[in-house]
């Protein structure tokens, strides 16, 4: 089929389209891909760019009248898994082709030639991760502390190890076959762990030696991130009735009259005080806010919300989930951060009568409806 | 309006009439629709509904041999297809006046000649 003057991308792309229709009979395929090459040249030569093969040999089978692709071929999950290559060849196949169609050549070299930069780090990442496991739970610093073990050295040799295993000098079973698949496992594994229970955005907070469970760096935990306009986080909620008294306790719900939902897990505030027992000590305390109750059931929707304050020492090093139910024992109301508001009007109402005593039509606690069992 | 949903109702009718005014290869048929005006055409359909409408007897096809690439595999149209596009044409042009008869007067006023790149 092939003469003189062949453009090796459409030869390889029209092996690639082949290849996704191999579940057809080869007579089918050679009528379907027959003339395909001097289309494509011609079609390549106007400078139209070829597509994704797998995509174009779908449109090709579904113009053709043919049915699609089935599902799984048979055994392919485990020789994937035992044979590896051709898989993960064409996954980089696909990579680079990706790479190129977005132009991202220059961006993806300087990735590459970072690459050092992530063995060192993935060095780094498995000594800590020996040091979650084996060692004290403990904050994480820059070189592990593990337990017994000499940490430095530890770090040190994970590294040199890592390097040696990024510039293809060590791995087991060399650099083909299912030793290819677990070196990706690991490498995404370590991402894994850096993104997650190492939490390396978080480093930070993991510096204060005192605070094993109200981290300094976090002040103010939202209301289910409720946030003011200006960016101040909304930790509670009082409300005024249109004449401007405070109403004790309301509970809101939803345009469908479900309860508002808070997640009351983290502190509202945390932050160092005279311990409450006397001894002048400055001690880490944080305070959580603690649901309202109608029967056994926890209602976040009633507020304004109590607070209770817990102190480090109280909890024996332990996180802590929120208010629990015997925290809620002794959990306060907060006064109301004013006394009184200005009366308003509302858009759609009659004009709102200020004089104080009389009822308004918008208090009306004990009416207040049954809260909807339903979580 | 998605034409690409529209254009695979009508793909065998515009192929067939392409290729009844002139023999061609897929891309040069391909081309011939574009610039007629379906620039949204996808060269795969194309290609595919070229090697249906031969499975099905509607064109017959032979290779031409090229000195500077790969041969060229020509499609023609044969005398089945001519009756199908024929028989399609007429479909085509009664369910199009169908659907204009549902537009307001002026929606329909200016021909669908496409633009033409």
């Amino acid at each position: 089929m092939s003469t003189t003057h062949l453009d090796p991308t459409v030869t390889a792309f029209v092996a690639e389209v082949r290849r996704h229709l191999a579940d057809l009979d080869p007579e089918t395929v050679d009528e379907l891909v027959g003339g395909l090459e001097a289309d494509l040249a011609d079609q390549v030569a106007d400078g139209a760019p070829l597509g994704d093969p797998a995509g174009y040999a779908g449109e090709l089978r579904s113009a053709a009248g043919l049915p699609a692709v089935r599902a799984v071929r048979r055994g392919s999950s485990l020789r994937t898994l035992t044979r590896p290559d051709p898989a993960l060849d064409r996954a980089r196949e696909l990579l680079d082709a990706a790479v190129q169609r977005a132009h991202l050549g220059a961006a993806w070299d300087l990735l590459v030639a970072a690459r050092p930069a992530w063995w060192v780090l993935r060095g780094w990442i498995a000594a800590q991760s020996l040091d979650l496991v084996a060692g004290p739970g403990e904050a994480v610093s820059l070189v592990p502390s593990l337990g017994r073990l000499p940490g430095g050295l530890v770090l040190a040799a994970a590294i040199v190890g890592s390097i040696a295993v990024g510039t293809g000098r060590v791995w087991p079973g060399g650099r083909r076959g299912p030793a290819r698949l677990l070196l990706l496992g690991l490498n995404a594994f370590a991402i894994f762990v850096a993104l997650g229970p190492l939490n390396i955005n978080s480093f930070d907070q993991f510096q204060d030696p005192r605070s094993s469970y109200a981290p300094a760096a976090v002040p103010v935990a939202p209301l289910s991130g409720l946030m003011q306009s200006n960016g101040r986080p909304v930790t509670n909620i009082f409300a005024y009735d249109q004449a401007g008294r405070p109403i004790p306790h309301v509970q809101l719900v939803d345009q469908d009259g479900r309860p508002l939902t808070m997640d009351l897990s983290a502190p509202i505030s945390t932050g160092d005080a005279p311990a409450s027992d006397g001894s002048g000590e400055l001690v880490p305390f944080a305070r959580y806010l603690c649901p309202a109750r109608n029967g056994t059931q926890e209602l976040t929707n009633v507020f304004p919300l109590s607070v209770v304050r817990i102190e480090n020492s109280e909890v024996d090093g332990e996180y802590v989930e929120g208010c629990t139910a015997a925290l809620a024992e002794r959990a306060k109301i907060l006064p109301f951060p004013l006394t009184s508001l200005p009366p308003v009007t509302v858009p759609g109402t009659p004009a709102a009568s200020a004089t104080p005593g009389t009822t308004s039509p918008t208090t009306s606690p004990t009416a207040s409806p049954t809260a909807e069992p339903t979580p | 309006m998605d034409t690409t949903q529209l254009l695979r109702g009508v793909l065998d009718l515009a192929v067939l009439a392409v290729v009844e005014a002139e023999d061609g290869y897929g891309y040069d048929v391909l081309r011939r629709l574009r610039h007629g005006g379906l620039a949204e055409v996808g060269d795969a359909s194309v290609y595919g509904t070229l090697r249906r409408l031969y499975a099905a007897g509607a064109l017959t096809s032979y290779v031409v041999p090229s000195d500077e690439g790969p041969h060229r595999k020509y499609y023609g149209i044969t005398p089945a297809g001519r009756d199908l596009l024929e028989r399609q044409a007429k479909e085509w042009t009664s369910f199009a006046t169908t659907v204009s008869g549902f537009l307001p007067p002026q929606a329909t006023s200016p021909s669908p000649t496409g633009v033409a790149s």
